[in-house]
Protein backbone atom coordinates (compact mmCIF):
# COMPACT_ATOMS: atom_id res chain seq x y z
CA UNK A 1 0.00 0.00 0.00
CA UNK A 2 1.81 3.22 -0.79
CA UNK A 3 1.99 5.89 1.89
CA UNK A 4 0.71 9.07 1.80
CA UNK A 5 0.73 12.03 4.19
CA UNK A 6 -3.09 12.76 5.80
CA UNK A 7 -4.14 16.27 4.03
CA UNK A 8 -4.71 17.52 7.62
CA UNK A 9 -5.43 21.08 6.11
CA UNK A 10 -8.12 20.58 3.68
CA UNK A 11 -9.67 18.34 6.01
CA UNK A 12 -9.59 20.94 9.15
CA UNK A 13 -10.99 23.60 6.77
CA UNK A 14 -13.59 21.22 5.40
CA UNK A 15 -15.22 20.59 8.85
CA UNK A 16 -14.51 24.32 10.07
CA UNK A 17 -16.54 25.36 7.08
CA UNK A 18 -19.42 23.16 7.69
CA UNK A 19 -19.72 24.42 10.82
CA UNK A 20 -19.41 27.63 10.16
CA UNK A 21 -22.36 27.06 7.72
CA UNK A 22 -24.50 25.27 10.32
CA UNK A 23 -24.16 27.96 12.88
CA UNK A 24 -24.21 30.77 10.72
CA UNK A 25 -27.64 29.04 9.36
CA UNK A 26 -28.93 28.55 13.05
CA UNK A 27 -28.24 32.21 14.07
CA UNK A 28 -29.55 33.38 11.00
CA UNK A 29 -32.72 31.32 11.26
CA UNK A 30 -33.69 32.30 15.02
CA UNK A 31 -31.91 35.42 14.79
CA UNK A 32 -34.75 36.93 16.64
CA UNK A 33 -33.59 35.16 19.36
CA UNK A 34 -30.85 36.48 19.53
CA UNK A 35 -28.61 33.52 20.08
CA UNK A 36 -24.45 34.65 20.53
CA UNK A 37 -23.04 33.57 17.33
CA UNK A 38 -19.74 33.03 18.77
CA UNK A 39 -20.93 30.70 21.17
CA UNK A 40 -23.02 28.76 18.16
CA UNK A 41 -19.49 28.54 15.99
CA UNK A 42 -17.57 27.23 18.60
CA UNK A 43 -20.39 24.41 19.72
CA UNK A 44 -20.51 23.34 16.00
CA UNK A 45 -16.83 23.33 15.84
CA UNK A 46 -16.80 20.95 19.08
CA UNK A 47 -19.29 19.02 17.67
CA UNK A 48 -17.85 18.58 14.28
CA UNK A 49 -14.31 18.05 15.18
CA UNK A 50 -14.73 14.30 16.09
CA UNK A 51 -15.39 14.05 11.84
CA UNK A 52 -12.35 15.57 11.10
CA UNK A 53 -10.71 13.27 13.39
CA UNK A 54 -12.06 10.42 11.99
CA UNK A 55 -11.89 11.60 8.13
CA UNK A 56 -7.83 10.70 7.90
CA UNK A 57 -9.36 7.23 9.24
CA UNK A 58 -12.18 6.58 6.60
CA UNK A 59 -9.82 7.35 3.76
CA UNK A 60 -7.46 4.48 4.84
CA UNK A 61 -9.51 2.91 5.62
CA UNK A 62 -11.24 3.23 1.56
CA UNK A 63 -8.05 2.90 0.64
CA UNK A 64 -8.04 -0.61 1.48
CA UNK A 65 -11.25 -1.46 1.42
CA UNK A 66 -12.46 0.44 -1.74
CA UNK A 67 -16.12 0.65 -2.24
CA UNK A 68 -15.58 0.98 -5.80
CA UNK A 69 -15.78 -1.17 -7.88
CA UNK A 70 -18.53 -2.75 -6.00
CA UNK A 71 -17.57 -5.46 -3.67
CA UNK A 72 -20.30 -6.96 -1.53
CA UNK A 73 -17.64 -7.22 1.31
CA UNK A 74 -16.28 -4.12 1.20
CA UNK A 75 -19.87 -2.69 1.48
CA UNK A 76 -20.71 -4.82 4.37
CA UNK A 77 -17.18 -3.32 6.44
CA UNK A 78 -18.50 0.05 5.39
CA UNK A 79 -22.07 -0.36 6.61
CA UNK A 80 -20.14 -1.93 9.73
CA UNK A 81 -17.72 1.17 10.58
CA UNK A 82 -20.52 3.79 9.76
CA UNK A 83 -22.84 1.74 12.32
CA UNK A 84 -19.93 1.99 15.02
CA UNK A 85 -19.19 6.10 14.25
CA UNK A 86 -22.83 7.39 14.57
CA UNK A 87 -23.66 6.05 17.99
CA UNK A 88 -20.36 7.53 19.39
CA UNK A 89 -20.90 10.63 17.18
CA UNK A 90 -24.36 10.78 18.84
CA UNK A 91 -23.01 10.72 21.96
CA UNK A 92 -20.95 13.42 21.55
CA UNK A 93 -23.62 15.54 20.39
CA UNK A 94 -25.84 15.02 23.34
CA UNK A 95 -23.42 15.89 25.60
CA UNK A 96 -21.70 18.22 23.86
CA UNK A 97 -25.22 19.80 23.55
CA UNK A 98 -25.86 20.35 26.89
CA UNK A 99 -22.77 21.21 28.68
CA UNK A 100 -22.81 24.18 26.05
CA UNK A 101 -26.20 24.80 26.01
CA UNK A 102 -25.93 26.48 22.51
CA UNK A 103 -29.55 27.80 21.91
CA UNK A 104 -29.64 29.28 25.74
CA UNK A 105 -32.76 28.42 26.87
CA UNK A 106 -34.21 26.82 23.54
CA UNK A 107 -31.74 23.98 24.49
CA UNK A 108 -33.73 20.62 24.85
CA UNK A 109 -32.44 18.81 28.05
CA UNK A 110 -32.89 15.14 28.93
CA UNK A 111 -35.95 16.09 30.14
CA UNK A 112 -37.17 17.48 27.28
CA UNK A 113 -39.84 14.81 25.77
CA UNK A 114 -38.91 15.27 22.33
CA UNK A 115 -35.18 14.39 22.85
CA UNK A 116 -35.18 10.96 22.33
CA UNK A 117 -36.83 11.65 18.56
CA UNK A 118 -34.05 14.27 17.79
CA UNK A 119 -31.46 11.51 18.38
CA UNK A 120 -33.77 9.31 15.37
CA UNK A 121 -33.55 12.43 13.22
CA UNK A 122 -30.02 12.72 13.09
CA UNK A 123 -29.28 9.35 12.11
CA UNK A 124 -30.00 9.80 8.04
CA UNK A 125 -27.81 13.34 8.37
CA UNK A 126 -24.50 11.45 9.71
CA UNK A 127 -25.17 8.61 7.43
CA UNK A 128 -25.31 11.06 4.08
CA UNK A 129 -22.04 12.87 5.77
CA UNK A 130 -20.38 9.28 6.20
CA UNK A 131 -21.16 8.69 2.61
CA UNK A 132 -19.94 12.07 1.11
CA UNK A 133 -16.65 11.26 2.91
CA UNK A 134 -16.40 8.14 1.65
CA UNK A 135 -17.36 8.93 -2.24
CA UNK A 136 -14.56 11.72 -1.93
CA UNK A 137 -12.22 9.27 -0.71
CA UNK A 138 -12.99 7.12 -3.33
CA UNK A 139 -12.69 10.11 -6.12
CA UNK A 140 -9.44 10.71 -5.13
CA UNK A 141 -8.05 6.99 -4.84
CA UNK A 142 -9.45 6.32 -8.02
CA UNK A 143 -8.26 9.57 -9.91
CA UNK A 144 -4.14 9.11 -8.41
CA UNK A 145 -4.26 5.71 -9.26
CA UNK A 146 -4.85 6.41 -12.66
CA UNK A 147 -2.34 8.65 -12.76
CA UNK A 148 0.06 6.53 -11.91
CA UNK A 149 -1.08 4.21 -13.83
CA UNK A 150 -0.53 6.52 -16.63
CA UNK A 151 2.75 7.34 -16.04
CA UNK A 152 4.07 3.52 -15.86
CA UNK A 153 2.21 3.05 -19.30
CA UNK A 154 4.40 5.79 -20.59
CA UNK A 155 7.39 4.80 -19.49
CA UNK A 156 6.98 0.94 -20.58
CA UNK A 157 6.02 3.05 -24.25
CA UNK A 158 9.32 5.05 -23.62
CA UNK A 159 11.21 1.83 -23.02
CA UNK A 160 9.94 0.20 -25.40
CA UNK A 161 11.69 2.50 -28.21
CA UNK A 162 14.32 2.90 -26.14
CA UNK A 163 14.87 -0.92 -26.81
CA UNK A 164 14.74 0.07 -30.64
CA UNK A 165 16.47 2.72 -31.40
CA UNK A 166 19.18 2.65 -28.80
CA UNK A 167 20.50 6.16 -27.87
CA UNK A 168 23.56 5.46 -28.95
CA UNK A 169 22.59 4.99 -32.01
CA UNK A 170 20.71 8.67 -32.00
CA UNK A 171 23.60 10.48 -30.83
CA UNK A 172 25.80 9.02 -33.56
CA UNK A 173 23.65 10.00 -36.05
CA UNK A 174 23.72 13.62 -34.90
CA UNK A 175 27.19 13.73 -34.60
CA UNK A 176 27.40 12.20 -38.70
CA UNK A 177 24.87 14.99 -39.05
CA UNK A 178 26.87 18.19 -37.20
CA UNK A 179 29.91 17.01 -38.94
CA UNK A 180 28.91 16.87 -42.57
CA UNK A 181 27.52 20.49 -41.74
CA UNK A 182 30.96 20.91 -40.83
CA UNK A 183 32.25 20.28 -43.95
CA UNK A 184 29.82 21.88 -46.01
CA UNK A 185 27.78 18.88 -47.24
CA UNK A 186 24.54 19.97 -47.09
CA UNK A 187 22.47 18.20 -49.27
CA UNK A 188 24.34 14.78 -47.13
CA UNK A 189 23.06 16.45 -43.77
CA UNK A 190 19.60 16.96 -44.76
CA UNK A 191 18.92 13.61 -45.75
CA UNK A 192 20.49 12.64 -42.70
CA UNK A 193 18.49 14.68 -40.08
CA UNK A 194 15.46 13.81 -42.49
CA UNK A 195 15.60 10.10 -42.44
CA UNK A 196 16.07 10.39 -38.96
CA UNK A 197 13.52 12.30 -38.45
CA UNK A 198 11.27 9.77 -40.37
CA UNK A 199 12.84 7.21 -37.85
CA UNK A 200 11.65 8.73 -35.11
CA UNK A 201 8.08 9.44 -35.83
CA UNK A 202 7.58 6.17 -37.34
CA UNK A 203 8.44 4.15 -34.18
CA UNK A 204 6.53 7.12 -32.08
CA UNK A 205 2.92 6.62 -34.61
CA UNK A 206 3.45 2.89 -34.02
CA UNK A 207 3.83 1.74 -30.84
CA UNK A 208 2.75 -1.16 -29.45
CA UNK A 209 1.80 -4.22 -32.00
CA UNK A 210 0.44 -2.40 -34.86
CA UNK A 211 1.18 -4.22 -37.97
CA UNK A 212 2.55 -2.35 -41.20
CA UNK A 213 3.05 -3.43 -44.38
CA UNK A 214 6.61 -4.71 -45.01
CA UNK A 215 7.10 -2.47 -47.53
CA UNK A 216 6.73 0.23 -45.35
CA UNK A 217 8.96 -1.41 -42.63
CA UNK A 218 11.44 -2.15 -45.31
CA UNK A 219 11.75 1.68 -46.19
CA UNK A 220 12.31 2.44 -42.59
CA UNK A 221 14.92 0.20 -42.29
CA UNK A 222 16.57 1.74 -45.37
CA UNK A 223 16.80 5.15 -43.78
CA UNK A 224 18.22 3.53 -40.63
CA UNK A 225 21.08 2.17 -42.84
CA UNK A 226 21.36 4.62 -44.67
CA UNK A 227 22.71 6.93 -42.05
CA UNK A 228 24.53 3.97 -40.81
CA UNK A 229 26.15 4.02 -44.20
CA UNK A 230 27.62 7.85 -43.46
CA UNK A 231 28.91 7.03 -40.39
CA UNK A 232 30.72 3.96 -41.58
CA UNK A 233 31.23 4.85 -45.46
CA UNK A 234 33.30 2.16 -46.79
CA UNK A 235 33.39 -0.40 -43.47
CA UNK A 236 29.71 -1.03 -44.30
CA UNK A 237 28.37 -2.57 -47.69
CA UNK A 238 24.30 -2.62 -47.31
CA UNK A 239 22.07 -4.78 -49.68
CA UNK A 240 18.04 -5.35 -49.48
CA UNK A 241 16.35 -7.84 -51.35
CA UNK A 242 12.63 -8.09 -51.22
CA UNK A 243 11.18 -10.35 -53.30
CA UNK A 244 7.50 -8.45 -55.20
CA UNK A 245 5.10 -10.75 -53.44
CA UNK A 246 6.52 -10.51 -49.88
CA UNK A 247 6.03 -6.69 -49.76
CA UNK A 248 2.56 -7.06 -48.65
CA UNK A 249 2.83 -8.81 -46.20
CA UNK A 250 1.65 -7.56 -43.01
CA UNK A 251 4.47 -7.45 -40.00
CA UNK A 252 4.76 -6.31 -36.47
CA UNK A 253 6.51 -2.58 -36.69
CA UNK A 254 9.77 -1.96 -35.81
CA UNK A 255 10.20 -5.98 -35.80
CA UNK A 256 13.37 -5.22 -38.17
CA UNK A 257 15.42 -2.49 -37.25
CA UNK A 258 16.82 -3.67 -33.72
CA UNK A 259 17.94 -7.01 -35.52
CA UNK A 260 19.69 -4.34 -38.06
CA UNK A 261 20.97 -2.51 -35.06
CA UNK A 262 22.08 -5.98 -33.96
CA UNK A 263 24.07 -6.82 -36.73
CA UNK A 264 26.06 -3.30 -37.44
CA UNK A 265 26.82 -3.63 -33.67
CA UNK A 266 28.08 -7.20 -33.48
CA UNK A 267 29.17 -7.55 -37.14
CA UNK A 268 30.67 -3.75 -38.45
CA UNK A 269 31.30 -1.80 -35.54
CA UNK A 270 33.86 -4.10 -33.78
CA UNK A 271 35.98 -4.68 -36.94
CA UNK A 272 38.27 -2.10 -38.74
CA UNK A 273 37.88 -4.44 -41.97
CA UNK A 274 34.94 -3.67 -44.10
CA UNK A 275 32.05 -6.17 -43.62
CA UNK A 276 28.57 -6.45 -45.25
CA UNK A 277 24.50 -6.43 -43.87
CA UNK A 278 21.87 -7.51 -45.90
CA UNK A 279 18.09 -8.03 -45.82
CA UNK A 280 16.10 -10.69 -47.71
CA UNK A 281 12.22 -10.95 -47.66
CA UNK A 282 10.25 -13.66 -49.18
CA UNK A 283 7.17 -15.24 -49.63
CA UNK A 284 7.13 -19.10 -48.93
CA UNK A 285 3.71 -20.74 -49.00
CA UNK A 286 1.96 -19.59 -46.53
CA UNK A 287 4.38 -17.83 -43.96
CA UNK A 288 6.94 -14.69 -44.28
CA UNK A 289 10.59 -15.77 -44.42
CA UNK A 290 12.41 -12.81 -43.56
CA UNK A 291 16.53 -12.99 -43.33
CA UNK A 292 18.83 -10.51 -41.75
CA UNK A 293 22.51 -11.28 -42.46
CA UNK A 294 25.70 -9.95 -41.17
CA UNK A 295 29.64 -10.41 -41.55
CA UNK A 296 31.67 -11.96 -38.74
CA UNK A 297 31.34 -14.80 -35.93
CA UNK A 298 28.55 -15.42 -33.52
CA UNK A 299 28.98 -13.95 -29.76
CA UNK A 300 28.53 -16.39 -26.81
CA UNK A 301 26.76 -12.87 -25.82
CA UNK A 302 25.14 -12.13 -29.11
CA UNK A 303 21.33 -11.96 -27.56
CA UNK A 304 21.37 -8.40 -26.20
CA UNK A 305 17.96 -6.34 -25.33
CA UNK A 306 16.83 -6.91 -28.97
CA UNK A 307 16.89 -10.12 -29.60
CA UNK A 308 15.07 -10.84 -26.46
CA UNK A 309 12.92 -8.16 -27.03
CA UNK A 310 12.24 -9.86 -30.76
CA UNK A 311 11.79 -13.31 -29.34
CA UNK A 312 9.13 -11.81 -26.71
CA UNK A 313 7.19 -10.27 -29.13
CA UNK A 314 7.08 -12.72 -31.98
CA UNK A 315 5.95 -15.09 -29.20
CA UNK A 316 3.44 -12.68 -27.86
CA UNK A 317 1.71 -11.56 -31.13
CA UNK A 318 1.94 -15.20 -33.02
CA UNK A 319 2.63 -17.82 -30.26
CA UNK A 320 4.24 -21.01 -31.66
CA UNK A 321 3.77 -20.14 -35.32
CA UNK A 322 6.51 -17.85 -35.42
CA UNK A 323 9.98 -19.40 -35.45
CA UNK A 324 13.25 -16.92 -35.12
CA UNK A 325 16.70 -18.40 -35.10
CA UNK A 326 19.75 -16.87 -34.80
CA UNK A 327 23.12 -18.69 -36.53
CA UNK A 328 26.25 -18.94 -38.40
CA UNK A 329 25.86 -19.51 -42.10
CA UNK A 330 28.10 -18.79 -44.92
CA UNK A 331 30.90 -16.61 -43.50
CA UNK A 332 28.77 -14.38 -40.96
CA UNK A 333 25.32 -14.68 -39.02
CA UNK A 334 22.09 -14.68 -40.15
CA UNK A 335 19.32 -13.99 -38.02
CA UNK A 336 16.44 -15.80 -39.47
CA UNK A 337 12.32 -14.90 -39.01
CA UNK A 338 9.34 -16.48 -40.14
CA UNK A 339 6.04 -15.44 -39.48
CA UNK A 340 2.61 -17.20 -40.97
CA UNK A 341 1.13 -14.67 -43.76
CA UNK A 342 -1.32 -12.33 -43.70
CA UNK A 343 -2.03 -9.61 -46.08
CA UNK A 344 -1.84 -6.07 -45.20
CA UNK A 345 -5.36 -4.19 -46.15
CA UNK B 1 52.09 22.48 -33.22
CA UNK B 2 51.34 18.91 -34.45
CA UNK B 3 47.97 17.31 -33.97
CA UNK B 4 47.09 13.47 -34.40
CA UNK B 5 43.15 12.56 -34.97
CA UNK B 6 42.17 9.15 -33.74
CA UNK B 7 39.00 8.19 -34.45
CA UNK B 8 37.26 5.38 -36.62
CA UNK B 9 35.17 7.24 -38.76
CA UNK B 10 36.17 9.21 -41.26
CA UNK B 11 33.58 11.34 -41.10
CA UNK B 12 34.31 12.39 -37.54
CA UNK B 13 37.85 12.91 -38.21
CA UNK B 14 37.04 15.39 -41.19
CA UNK B 15 34.66 17.21 -38.77
CA UNK B 16 37.94 17.81 -36.01
CA UNK B 17 40.46 18.11 -38.97
CA UNK B 18 38.25 21.13 -40.50
CA UNK B 19 37.79 22.82 -36.99
CA UNK B 20 42.11 22.38 -36.26
CA UNK B 21 42.79 23.81 -39.51
CA UNK B 22 41.27 27.11 -38.46
CA UNK B 23 44.23 27.53 -35.84
CA UNK B 24 47.11 28.71 -37.98
CA UNK B 25 49.36 27.68 -35.05
CA UNK B 26 48.42 23.86 -35.78
CA UNK B 27 49.05 21.51 -37.95
CA UNK B 28 47.12 18.27 -38.57
CA UNK B 29 50.12 15.91 -38.56
CA UNK B 30 48.17 13.11 -39.29
CA UNK B 31 44.67 11.02 -38.91
CA UNK B 32 43.95 7.24 -38.46
CA UNK B 33 42.13 4.69 -36.70
CA UNK B 34 42.68 3.12 -33.48
CA UNK B 35 44.91 -0.08 -34.76
CA UNK B 36 47.51 2.55 -36.15
CA UNK B 37 47.30 5.17 -33.77
CA UNK B 38 50.09 3.79 -31.54
CA UNK B 39 52.56 3.62 -34.89
CA UNK B 40 51.31 7.42 -35.70
CA UNK B 41 52.29 8.72 -32.31
CA UNK B 42 55.82 6.90 -32.65
CA UNK B 43 56.37 8.55 -36.05
CA UNK B 44 54.66 11.75 -35.79
CA UNK B 45 55.17 12.73 -32.12
CA UNK B 46 52.21 14.80 -32.34
CA UNK B 47 51.80 17.72 -29.27
CA UNK B 48 47.79 16.76 -29.24
CA UNK B 49 45.94 13.99 -29.44
CA UNK B 50 42.38 13.75 -30.23
CA UNK B 51 41.49 10.41 -29.23
CA UNK B 52 37.76 8.56 -29.99
CA UNK B 53 36.83 5.66 -27.21
CA UNK B 54 34.75 3.78 -28.99
CA UNK B 55 36.50 2.43 -31.82
CA UNK B 56 37.03 -1.34 -33.74
CA UNK B 57 39.89 -3.53 -32.14
CA UNK B 58 41.74 -1.24 -30.53
CA UNK B 59 39.58 1.47 -28.34
CA UNK B 60 41.27 4.71 -27.10
CA UNK B 61 42.14 3.32 -23.72
CA UNK B 62 43.96 0.61 -25.34
CA UNK B 63 45.41 3.10 -27.67
CA UNK B 64 46.94 5.10 -24.11
CA UNK B 65 47.60 2.01 -22.82
CA UNK B 66 49.83 1.22 -25.45
CA UNK B 67 51.84 4.36 -25.74
CA UNK B 68 51.63 5.04 -21.76
CA UNK B 69 50.02 8.50 -20.72
CA UNK B 70 53.07 10.46 -21.47
CA UNK B 71 54.02 9.99 -24.98
CA UNK B 72 52.01 12.96 -25.82
CA UNK B 73 51.83 16.19 -23.99
CA UNK B 74 48.09 16.92 -24.55
CA UNK B 75 44.94 13.98 -25.16
CA UNK B 76 41.58 15.30 -25.85
CA UNK B 77 38.95 12.54 -25.45
CA UNK B 78 36.14 12.26 -27.70
CA UNK B 79 33.82 10.12 -27.00
CA UNK B 80 29.57 9.04 -28.05
CA UNK B 81 27.13 8.84 -25.21
CA UNK B 82 29.61 6.08 -22.78
CA UNK B 83 28.61 6.71 -18.75
CA UNK B 84 32.10 4.77 -18.09
CA UNK B 85 33.97 6.56 -19.53
CA UNK B 86 32.90 9.88 -19.28
CA UNK B 87 32.63 8.88 -15.52
CA UNK B 88 36.61 8.10 -15.92
CA UNK B 89 37.27 11.67 -17.04
CA UNK B 90 35.43 13.32 -14.64
CA UNK B 91 37.35 11.22 -11.85
CA UNK B 92 40.36 11.94 -12.85
CA UNK B 93 39.78 15.48 -14.22
CA UNK B 94 40.95 14.91 -17.90
CA UNK B 95 39.21 17.06 -20.70
CA UNK B 96 36.75 15.16 -22.85
CA UNK B 97 34.06 16.60 -25.81
CA UNK B 98 31.38 14.88 -26.12
CA UNK B 99 29.81 13.83 -29.68
CA UNK B 100 28.17 15.89 -31.44
CA UNK B 101 30.28 18.84 -29.92
CA UNK B 102 29.60 22.77 -30.72
CA UNK B 103 32.50 24.99 -32.71
CA UNK B 104 32.53 26.97 -29.01
CA UNK B 105 33.26 23.77 -26.98
CA UNK B 106 35.53 22.24 -29.46
CA UNK B 107 38.29 25.17 -29.15
CA UNK B 108 37.17 26.09 -25.53
CA UNK B 109 39.19 22.17 -25.41
CA UNK B 110 41.87 22.98 -27.98
CA UNK B 111 43.14 26.33 -26.09
CA UNK B 112 43.64 24.01 -22.97
CA UNK B 113 45.14 21.51 -24.70
CA UNK B 114 47.90 23.82 -26.60
CA UNK B 115 48.52 25.22 -22.78
CA UNK B 116 49.22 21.91 -21.17
CA UNK B 117 51.07 20.80 -24.39
CA UNK B 118 53.22 24.26 -24.28
CA UNK B 119 54.06 23.75 -20.20
CA UNK B 120 55.14 20.76 -21.17
CA UNK B 121 58.33 21.07 -22.85
CA UNK B 122 60.30 18.79 -20.94
CA UNK B 123 58.04 15.66 -20.85
CA UNK B 124 58.90 13.46 -18.26
CA UNK B 125 59.79 10.12 -19.20
CA UNK B 126 57.82 8.07 -16.17
CA UNK B 127 54.14 7.62 -16.34
CA UNK B 128 52.66 9.73 -14.19
CA UNK B 129 48.89 7.63 -14.71
CA UNK B 130 48.18 4.53 -15.32
CA UNK B 131 44.89 3.23 -17.12
CA UNK B 132 43.41 0.26 -15.29
CA UNK B 133 40.32 -1.45 -16.63
CA UNK B 134 37.79 -3.40 -14.80
CA UNK B 135 35.26 -5.50 -16.68
CA UNK B 136 32.57 -2.27 -16.83
CA UNK B 137 34.82 0.67 -15.43
CA UNK B 138 38.17 3.10 -16.21
CA UNK B 139 40.52 4.27 -13.66
CA UNK B 140 43.08 6.62 -14.12
CA UNK B 141 45.64 5.60 -11.52
CA UNK B 142 47.59 8.64 -10.58
CA UNK B 143 51.31 6.96 -9.58
CA UNK B 144 51.43 8.66 -6.88
CA UNK B 145 48.86 6.90 -5.10
CA UNK B 146 50.57 3.44 -5.62
CA UNK B 147 51.63 1.86 -2.38
CA UNK B 148 52.90 -0.96 -3.74
CA UNK B 149 53.21 -3.15 -6.65
CA UNK B 150 53.57 -7.05 -6.67
CA UNK B 151 53.66 -9.47 -9.38
CA UNK B 152 51.04 -11.91 -10.46
CA UNK B 153 51.79 -14.48 -12.94
CA UNK B 154 50.95 -12.37 -16.59
CA UNK B 155 50.02 -9.78 -14.51
CA UNK B 156 51.03 -7.05 -11.96
CA UNK B 157 48.68 -5.86 -8.83
CA UNK B 158 48.58 -2.30 -8.37
CA UNK B 159 47.88 -1.82 -4.13
CA UNK B 160 46.50 1.87 -4.19
CA UNK B 161 44.24 3.29 -1.09
CA UNK B 162 43.57 -0.45 0.36
CA UNK B 163 42.13 -1.61 -3.33
CA UNK B 164 44.12 -3.73 -5.88
CA UNK B 165 43.86 -2.94 -9.86
CA UNK B 166 45.08 -5.53 -11.89
CA UNK B 167 46.99 -4.50 -15.12
CA UNK B 168 48.40 -6.42 -17.83
CA UNK B 169 51.86 -5.72 -18.13
CA UNK B 170 55.41 -7.16 -16.39
CA UNK B 171 57.06 -6.00 -13.76
CA UNK B 172 60.37 -5.27 -15.82
CA UNK B 173 58.19 -3.02 -18.28
CA UNK B 174 56.62 -1.42 -15.38
CA UNK B 175 59.54 -0.77 -13.21
CA UNK B 176 61.09 1.25 -16.28
CA UNK B 177 57.73 3.04 -16.35
CA UNK B 178 57.80 4.40 -12.95
CA UNK B 179 60.15 7.24 -11.35
CA UNK B 180 63.54 5.84 -9.75
CA UNK B 181 63.21 8.14 -6.89
CA UNK B 182 60.43 6.92 -5.90
CA UNK B 183 59.63 3.45 -6.97
CA UNK B 184 62.26 0.73 -5.72
CA UNK B 185 62.13 -3.42 -6.43
CA UNK B 186 62.07 -4.69 -2.93
CA UNK B 187 62.29 -8.20 -3.93
CA UNK B 188 62.23 -10.30 -7.39
CA UNK B 189 58.18 -9.54 -7.60
CA UNK B 190 57.72 -6.52 -5.27
CA UNK B 191 57.75 -2.54 -6.07
CA UNK B 192 57.51 -0.22 -2.94
CA UNK B 193 56.79 3.11 -2.99
CA UNK B 194 59.08 4.52 -0.78
CA UNK B 195 56.71 7.12 0.36
CA UNK B 196 54.59 4.95 1.81
CA UNK B 197 57.25 2.92 3.94
CA UNK B 198 57.09 3.72 7.59
CA UNK B 199 59.49 1.25 8.75
CA UNK B 200 62.32 -1.15 8.46
CA UNK B 201 62.41 -4.71 10.21
CA UNK B 202 64.92 -6.91 10.37
CA UNK B 203 64.33 -10.35 9.17
CA UNK B 204 65.67 -14.38 8.70
CA UNK B 205 69.26 -14.81 7.22
CA UNK B 206 69.60 -10.90 6.30
CA UNK B 207 66.85 -10.28 4.78
CA UNK B 208 64.39 -7.60 6.41
CA UNK B 209 60.95 -6.62 5.72
CA UNK B 210 58.95 -3.18 5.07
CA UNK B 211 55.86 -1.78 6.86
CA UNK B 212 53.95 0.39 5.04
CA UNK B 213 51.48 3.11 6.22
CA UNK B 214 48.70 0.49 6.02
CA UNK B 215 50.37 -1.65 7.64
CA UNK B 216 51.46 -4.06 4.71
CA UNK B 217 54.22 -6.34 5.11
CA UNK B 218 56.76 -6.66 1.97
CA UNK B 219 59.74 -9.05 1.89
CA UNK B 220 63.22 -7.08 1.31
CA UNK B 221 65.66 -9.15 -0.45
CA UNK B 222 69.48 -8.90 1.40
CA UNK B 223 71.05 -7.64 -2.05
CA UNK B 224 68.43 -5.04 -3.00
CA UNK B 225 68.44 -3.73 0.83
CA UNK B 226 71.33 -1.05 -0.06
CA UNK B 227 69.77 -0.28 -3.05
CA UNK B 228 67.11 1.03 -1.14
CA UNK B 229 68.53 2.63 1.64
CA UNK B 230 70.31 4.63 -0.62
CA UNK B 231 67.80 5.83 -2.56
CA UNK B 232 65.91 7.04 1.30
CA UNK B 233 69.06 8.67 1.87
CA UNK B 234 69.60 7.45 5.44
CA UNK B 235 72.04 4.83 4.87
CA UNK B 236 73.20 3.44 8.25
Amino acid sequence: MRERRTPWIPIAATWSGFALLLASQTWLSMITHGHSPMRLFGYQLAVWSFWALMTPAIIRLTARVPVYPIVRHNWLVHCGVMLAIIPVHIAIWVALTIAIRPYDAMTETRLSPYFPGTIIARFPFEIVLYVAVVATAQMFELWSRASTLEKALGDARLHALEAQIRPHFLFNALNAASSLVRARRNAEAIDVIASLSDLLRYSLDHSGDQRVPLEKEVEMLERYLAIQRIRFSDRLEVSTEIDEASRRAAIPTLLLQPLAENAIRHGIEPKAAPGRVSVQARKRANTLEIEIFNTGALAPAARGIGLSNTEARLRQIYGEAAEFTLRESGGGVVARIVIPWSDAS
Amino acid sequence: MKVLIVDDEPLARSSIRILVEQDRELTVAGECSGVDAERLVRELRPDILFLDIQMPEVDGFEVLERIGMNAVPAVVFVTAHDRYALRAFDVAALDYLVKPFDDRRFFAALSRAKEQACRSVSVSTFTSRFIVRARDRVHFLRAADIDWIEAADYYVSIHAGGRTYLLRKSMASLETELDPATFVRAHRSAIVNLDRVKEMQPAFRGESVLVLDDGTRVRLSRNRRGELERRMGRAK
